[in-house]
């Protein structure tokens, strides 16, 4: 029987689980849910961030895992202080959906594409190694990663659950 | 002197939650009055709640964050600017755009097809509009509001999506809610209106307060 104690991320929040503890944040609309994991140490950490760059932040004093920037620099950190490996840090993320679209075009600001795309260029900068992402369309999603196995479960209202 | 109000400034609050709730009651009698018209049934509202909120807190204040919701948001616009989302059970929608179409000899298929968001949208439209206009009658000046954009997924995607612009200024945000029943239906859910209030439009709605209530 599996009774795996799952830990839930809040929406710009984040925490790291070991294995056989499994790490879920659901309702990922144009946030994205960012997991990096070491496989061998079988110890991962997700962040849901909501917006892509904290220099857009308004007050000096912030929430880091509000921003992909932010969250996933701070999340690497962390992750590598609970006894990850810098090499063997790898990420999978999902989200950034485009939720509401207007008819009169007046969603000027897609923040999920910029969260993706801000996303990727934080993973590439930090040399982190992206092994699956499930981004973009119209789609709500919820994400729960397994650090057993380095899958991530993703589940969608109309496509049901995937693993990536 | 006009003074400029701020989420920030907690000590204020207090006192203008009254003043917030107040407004939220003008706007959401009105939809509830043009809801009771177009289903033909009473309609019962709930008090307006008015709540400080953290992201996450605004959805676990809305139940199962997975539940398949149907939602529509309006952007407001005008002297005031601030998002509104329709939130409503997939089963009630289904039901009344079912009455809907059928009174109008149209059959009813799938919410995802092109008749259906179409009449979603011109019910949902009606909903948002009224409660803008009401808001714009009590302060004297015209609002806007835009054709709400429809979609049916987990309330947790739909509401932080609806909030996520107002999310660059402050880690909390200030929710006006309401809900709405109808009477005979053993008081099941109807709708759920939230007015997500930037920092400006709190401001703006504060200061043309004083003195008028």
């Amino acid at each position: 029987m599996n009774t795996s104690e799952v830990v839930k991320v809040g929406i710009a929040d984040y925490h790291i689980v070991q294995a056989p503890q499994l790490i879920r944040t659901s309702g990922l609309g144009s946030c994205v849910g960012v997991v990096l994991y070491d496989q061998k140490k079988k110890i991962a950490g997700l962040v849901h961030i909501m917006l892509p760059d904290s220099s857009l932040a308004k007050s000096q004093v912030f929430n880091p895992a509000k921003f992909a920037d932010s969250g996933i620099k701070h999340l690497y950190d962390e992750l590598i202080k609970s006894g990850a490996h810098r090499i063997s840090i790898m990420a999978k993320f999902a989200g950034g959906a485009h939720m509401f679209k207007f008819s009169s075009g007046q969603d000027v600001i897609r923040i999920g594409e910029r969260n993706i795309a801000t996303t990727e260029r934080i993973l590439k900068s930090l040399q982190v190694e992206v092994t699956g992402k499930d981004v973009g369309g119209h789609c709500g999603r919820t994400i729960e990663f397994n650090p057993e196995n380095g899958k991530m479960m993703v589940k969608t209202v109309n496509q049901g659950v995937t693993y990536i | 002197m006009a003074h400029s109000y701020s989420i920030n400034e907690r000590h204020h609050l207090p006192k203008f939650i009254d003043m917030l709730k107040e407004v939220a009651n003008i706007g959401a009698g009105n939809a509830a009055t043009a809801l009771s018209f177009l289903l033909d049934k009473k309609v019962n509202m709930h008090v307006p709640s008015v709540h400080i909120y953290s992201y996450q807190e605004v959805v676990e204040a809305n139940g199962n964050d997975e539940n398949v919701t149907v939602g529509g948001l309006s952007q407001v616009s005008g002297s005031l600017s601030s998002q509104l989302l329709l939130l409503m059970s997939h089963q009630n929608v289904e039901r009344w755009i079912a009455d809907l179409l059928q009174s109008q000899n149209e059959k009813f298929s799938s919410l995802y097809d092109h008749m259906e968001q179409s009449a979603l949208a011109e019910l949902m439209n009606m909903l948002t509009g009224a409660y803008a206009s009401a808001l714009g009658d009590f302060f004297g000046e015209p609002l806007f509001c835009s054709l709400p954009a429809i979609s049916i997924d987990m309330s947790a995607a739909l509401i932080s999506d609806a909030c996520i612009t107002q999310s660059y200024d402050f880690d909390e945000l200030l929710v006006m809610q309401t809900s709405m029943e109808i009477v005979e239906e053993s008081k099941q859910e109807l709708c759920r209106l939230l007015i997500f209030l930037d920092n400006h439009s709190l401001s703006e709605i504060l200061k043309r307060c004083d003195g008028q209530i």
